[in-house]
């Protein structure tokens, strides 16, 4: 029997692995994980692959053409990749039912990271205060992380809201859009913070340069297309190097459905469903960590109760942040040309002061280079040759701002389960927080002021609120708690219900700050594993 | 290939010239032909008399095309005409030898943007005014012919 048993390889579970591993322990990781398909033509852009392909169309628009965004359907401003649709394949034995609410999860190795964007902020000490830590404790493992993952950004406006950390390097080069935007700013910049505004380089989780068989990135402009150069960290690339290491053991096609304790709330053992054999199968552990998503790992939390006596708790405080999509269009670069051999995903961030430090609003900046463009051309209210017309002419300008809100534990957002013992499903209820619409109103207002003092404009109406679910940070359900409380976590996410149990994704966030999460999942996966021995 | 095959590859190609791509290559057309035999464009709320009639005459020629596609954009944006458009267009998009033909800037300066831009929304004022004459009665005469 290992030291450690983890559940899942997502962001969370690698980084708890790692560190596990480095003090000592051993460890088995039991997991889905469904595998990646090998990377295509790893050394050509995005452009050149439209030539170099034998059948690009199967490539990009899938065998089934399920890549093409048409007219009504669900969709956003980008067409999603094909071959990344194993990332949020469902399973049969996992069942959610959900009200204002869209939940996704996902069973690859690696989990939902594999399609992140590698945006990597750490919180800050105000963010933290509902924790029972702060930023001194988990600086050191926001340092150690970045030292394994590589995350790039600068020292500049954006420090105010997020704290430098250790092994922060230097940030890519720009695009041109990019660089218009950042040097407009300079020039606005007094007004734009006297509004509370503040603008600079994002932080992402990818390589300048070449580091433990990662290549730096090479501005192929494939990013959302899965970086072939693993320069775009992804938890896969994390367990791959792990299923080297002697004291790691890595299971999977195995879905765990539900952990058994004895009477002295000691959990004994997992029960797993193999999905190749169909059997269901014991694994006795000796500690359990559960880093299966902030859903998932409810759920077996959640079962596991049931089965054992019946019980079917109610956990309360499931947050996400609310996301708006701004588009905007930069008047100076209208008809401008645009380079498409750069990095793909956001480069720069808005920051803008709240009321209070918690209340700090969050956007991302993704300027269009390589991209789809029939989503966008069919989303305008015109005839399609007039559309696309527009749309080819105005891609060098064109932006989409992600906004996100922060977002707090309440009663009545919550998960329980529904259904009988051997089917149950999770369902999941989210009900916005009374101030939301307000909060939102006023973010996008002084979003949509902050891009015309960048000299953007927004087109009316072109907004798109995205429903809850859509940011895909999940958390707070069983929150780390100051005090003991069923249902909580302690300081180190010791489950306050059991006592070799230990929860290491978003459940145990009691607080959801705007910013995105998954630095701090992986920082705190960190910090608790250090802890564990 | 078979009738329904070339009328297809004959649709695809007027439609890829209404889209600024010039000629469409034979395996593009093909492409396009392959999607709807895999049944992803068809589907039955997207085809009404009313949408097939109007992809017919939009298969008259560019111009038809726009004027029908203008009309559908106003009253039947989910419907086959757009469907077929946009599939052809993301057709068109991920090959090389059309991508830079749909997607790279062909005005040098905001002003002339700005400029045919203006023109070109009298221009969808004048077709959406044009292709309420000639497809109301159309549509009225396929409602009327669905409901006998
Ligand atoms: C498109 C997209 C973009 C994103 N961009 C960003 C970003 O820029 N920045 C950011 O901070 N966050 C981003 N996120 C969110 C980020 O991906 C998640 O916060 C993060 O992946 C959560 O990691 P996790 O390890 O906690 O859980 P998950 O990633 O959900 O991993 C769960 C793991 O558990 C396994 N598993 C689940 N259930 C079971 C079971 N019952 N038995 C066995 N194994 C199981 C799965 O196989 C998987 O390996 C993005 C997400 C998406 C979808
Ligand atoms: S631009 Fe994106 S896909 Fe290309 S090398 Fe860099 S990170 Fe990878």
């Amino acid at each position: 029997m290992s030291d450690v048993t983890i559940v899942g390889s997502g962001a969370s579970a690698v980084h708890f692995a790692q560190t596990a591993l480095e003090r000592g322990l051993s460890v088995t990781m039991v997991d889905v994980g469904r595998p990646r398909p090998a990377p295509v033509r790893p050394d050509d852009s995005f452009a050149e692959l439209k030539r170099t392909l034998d059948d690009p169309w199967r490539y990009f628009l899938g065998a089934r053409f399920e890549g093409v965004l048409f007219p009504g359907g669900k969709g956003e401003y980008y067409g999603f990749p094909p071959h990344k649709e194993y990332i949020f394949e469902s399973i049969e034995p996992y069942s959610v039912e959900s009200r204002g609410f869209e939940p996704l999860a996902s069973f690859a190795r690696g989990g939902l990271a594999e399609a992140w964007t590698g945006g990597s902020f750490p919180f800050n000490d105000a963010e933290l205060e509902d924790f029972p830590f702060g930023y001194d404790d988990i600086g050191p493992f926001y340092d150690l992380v970045a030292q394994r993952i590589g995350i790039v950004g600068a020292n500049d406006d954006l420090a105010r809201f997020m704290p430098v950390h250790r092994n922060l390097d230097a940030p890519l080069d720009l695009d041109r859009h990019s660089t218009a935007l950042l040097e407009r700013y300079g020039r606005v910049r007094e007004r734009m913070n006297a509004d509370g505004a503040f603008f600079g380089r994002s932080r992402a989780a990818v390589l300048r340069e070449d580091r433990d068989g990662r290549k730096g990135c090479d501005y192929l402009g494939r990013c959302l297309w899965t970086c072939p150069r693993e320069s775009l960290y992804t938890p896969a690339m994390t367990l791959e190097r792990l299923i080297a290491k002697p004291n790691f053991r890595y299971l999977d096609q195995r879905f765990v459905t539900h952990f058994r304790f004895d009477g002295d709330r000691r959990v004994r053992a997992i029960a797993t469903l193999d999905l190749t054999t169909n059997k269901v199968e014991e694994l006795d552990v000796e500690r359990l960590v559960l880093a299966a998503g902030t859903l998932p790992t409810s759920k077996i939390f959640l079962d596991s109760i049931h089965r054992a006596n019946g019980e079917r708790p109610r956990l309360t405080g499931l947050m996400d942040n609310r996301q708006t999509l701004v588009p905007f269009a930069n008047l100076k670069l209208l008809g401008a040309k645009w380079d498409p051999d750069t990095y793909q995903y956001h480069q720069l961030a808005f920051g803008l002061a709240g009321r209070t430090p918690k209340e700090y609003v969050h956007a991302l900046v993704t300027t269009l280079k390589s991209a789809l463009i029939h989503p966008i051309a069919l989303s305008a209210p015109l005839d399609l040759a007039t559309s696309l017309w527009i749309t080819k002419n105005v891609h060098g300008a064109l932006g989409l701002v992600n906004v996100n809100l922060h977002d707090t534990r309440r009663a009545e957002s919550y998960v329980e389960l529904s259904g009988d013992v051997e089917r149950t499903k999770l369902v999941a209820r989210y009900e916005p927080a009374p101030t939301e619409l307000a909060d939102r109103k006023r973010a996008l207002s002084r979003i949509k002021r902050a891009l015309w003092q960048l000299g953007c404009f927004v087109p009316p109406g072109m907004a798109h609120v995205r429903p809850m679910g859509a940011s895909v940070h999940y958390s707070g359900t069983l929150p780390m708690s100051k005090t003991r409380a069923p249902l909580t976590v302690d300081r180190d996410c010791r489950s306050h219900d059991f006592e070799n149990l230990w929860l290491a994704d978003g459940a145990t966030f009691p607080f959801l700050p705007a910013k995105n999460l998954t630095f701090t999942l992986m920082a705190n996966a960190s910090r608790i594993a250090s802890r564990i021995a | 290939m078979n009738a329904e095959a070339s009328i297809l590859e004959r649709e695809g190609a007027t439609f890829g010239r209404y889209l600024g791509a010039g000629e469409s290559s034979h395996r593009a057309l093909a492409k396009y032909r392959e999607a709807h035999e895999l049944g992803v464009v068809v589907t039955s709320a997207a085809s009404t008399r009313f949408d097939r009639a109007l992809v017919g005459f939009a298969r008259l020629g560019t111009f038809a095309t726009r004027l029908a596609d203008t009309h559908a954009r106003l009253f039947r944006k989910g419907g086959l005409l757009r469907r077929k458009l946009v599939l052809l267009l993301a057709i068109l998009e991920t090959h090389a030898d059309t991508a830079d033909r749909v997607d790279a800037p062909t005005v040098g300066s905001p002003a002339v943007f700005v400029v045919e831009v203006a023109f070109r929304l009298i221009v969808f004022a004048v077709l959406a005014l044009v292709g309420l004459v000639v497809f109301l009665p159309l549509r009225v005469v396929c409602a009327f012919g669905s409901a006998r």
